[in-house]
């Protein structure tokens, strides 16, 4: 008798949890598709062939200096998207997209919520790296420490990038990388994380991170990470 | 007893990773909705690694969103075929026009108009005339040279799925020519056309 009713209770666990995660995966879809679709937007650029090959062309299309500008306007993002869109256009010498994103930047002085912008921006200078230097991006290593972050069941992680740096914040204890130069800079709302790179380290809001290098600066409140040579 | 025991702590292991998949789903598409897309990506990343079928869509769409349309072409799996869903298609098309694939977001566009509501549709109708004005001259042997180098550069790095795409749109560019510019050369490159393809 006691052990039908443990199995009548299990069973109508499993039958409860299968239909809250049929609940979840129809409320994701139909959300999903709302969001979708009022998030269509034609791209914000027009199209155009390719039409030299010398060096210094936008290796990745829609990657490059303005196009970050526009979508760093068209996002809300923060200023240290303008920046690197700055410094990728100062570095290809292209000044008058330099000159552009600076402005942009400045508009966007004080704007916006730190963490999805930082890590918005770590993700676009990893792209850059790819772009300047055909390294590998740092993009996806971010978000593989951020999956795995949170599928070990913690939250936070980041990283950082090659040239224009990346930065990141995270959500709880975790950790977080520098790059090479120059670096990120990491905000968030608990503890940063320790550089790696070979430049410098990270910076958190509280504790900031290490690095081997002077590099990063954050740009929310919150402290810097203690360099080390 | 034992086994009983064993048969309840799989059973419940099995649920809580099922849940836990589609947890992550939804709290990527809330984050999508709220135009948090790096956070998005990662719970559908996440929610993909924990067995959900969908979530490689998403997070491909946004990818899109997060302007990283290459990533995103090999999120879908290349630029072939067609999508069930009309607005996953339209944000394919986009991550090609991104990546300069005109042709093939052309060609997902023009599949798009007829299945999507009408504001997605005129969004497609869009993109589709700005392609075909770009597309209209006819195009310069050094745009044919761009886009082979980059497929093979992208096959250098081992993405095959880029590589395809870039070849394929290199082939489909030199057929505009009276001269068929490095056709041969590309149609080699694009031997699977994108999906299929292994990343």
């Amino acid at each position: 008798m006691r052990k039908s009713w443990f199995y009548a209770v299990y069973a109508a666990g499993l039958v409860a949890a299968g239909g809250a995660r049929a609940q979840d995966a129809d409320a994701a879809h139909k959300l999903m598709h709302e969001a979708m679709h009022d998030a269509t937007t034609m791209p914000g650029h027009g199209a155009t062939l390719p039409d030299h090959t010398g060096p210094g062309h936008d290796a990745m299309p829609g990657a490059g200096a303005g196009m970050e500008r526009e979508r760093a306007m068209k996002e809300g993002l923060a200023k240290e998207s303008a920046t690197a869109a700055t410094h990728r256009a100062m570095n290809r010498g292209k000044a008058a997209e330099a000159v552009d994103a600076a402005r942009h930047r400045a508009m966007h002085q004080g704007s916006k919520d730190a963490a999805a912008s930082h890590v918005e921006a770590a993700s676009r200078a990893g792209m850059g790296a790819a772009m300047g230097t055909g390294a590998m991006g740092a993009g996806g290593a971010m978000h593989d420490a951020a999956d795995k972050a949170r599928m070990t069941g913690m939250h936070g992680g980041m990283m950082g990038g090659t040239p224009p740096g990346g930065m990141m914040g995270g959500t709880g204890p975790g950790g977080m990388m520098g790059g090479t130069p120059p670096g990120g800079a990491g905000t968030g709302t608990m503890p940063g994380g320790t550089g790696t790179g070979t430049m410098p380290g990270g910076t958190g809001t509280p504790p900031g991170g290490t690095g081997t290098a002077p590099g990063g600066t954050g740009t929310m409140p919150g402290g810097t990470g203690t360099m080390t040579k | 007893m034992t086994a009983a025991a064993l048969l309840i702590l799989s059973g419940l292991t099995l649920t809580a990773g099922g849940a836990g998949a589609d947890e992550h789903l939804l709290a990527g598409a809330q984050r999508f909705r709220e135009a948090h897309y790096p956070e998005a990506l990662v719970e559908f990343r996440v929610a993909q690694r924990l067995g959900s079928g969908e979530a490689a869509r998403y997070a491909a769409v946004t990818l899109v969103k997060l302007g990283r349309p290459e990533e995103a072409i090999e999120a879908f799996g290349g630029l072939a075929g067609q999508e069930p869903d009309a607005l996953i298609d339209y944000h394919r098309a986009v991550a090609a026009f991104d990546a300069r694939l005109y042709l093939a977001a052309d060609r997902i566009l023009a599949t798009v108009a007829d299945r999507a509501g009408p504001r997605v549709g005129a969004e497609a109708a869009r993109m589709r005339a700005e392609i075909a004005a770009t597309l209209k001259a006819e195009p310069a042997p050094a745009a044919i040279d761009w886009y082979l180098r980059r497929c093979a550069e992208q096959r250098a790095q081992g993405r095959a799925i880029l590589a395809a795409a870039y070849c394929e749109e290199a082939a489909g560019l030199s057929a505009r020519r009276p001269d068929h510019y490095r056709r041969a050369e590309a149609l080699r490159g694009a031997p699977a056309a994108g999906r299929g393809a292994k990343p």
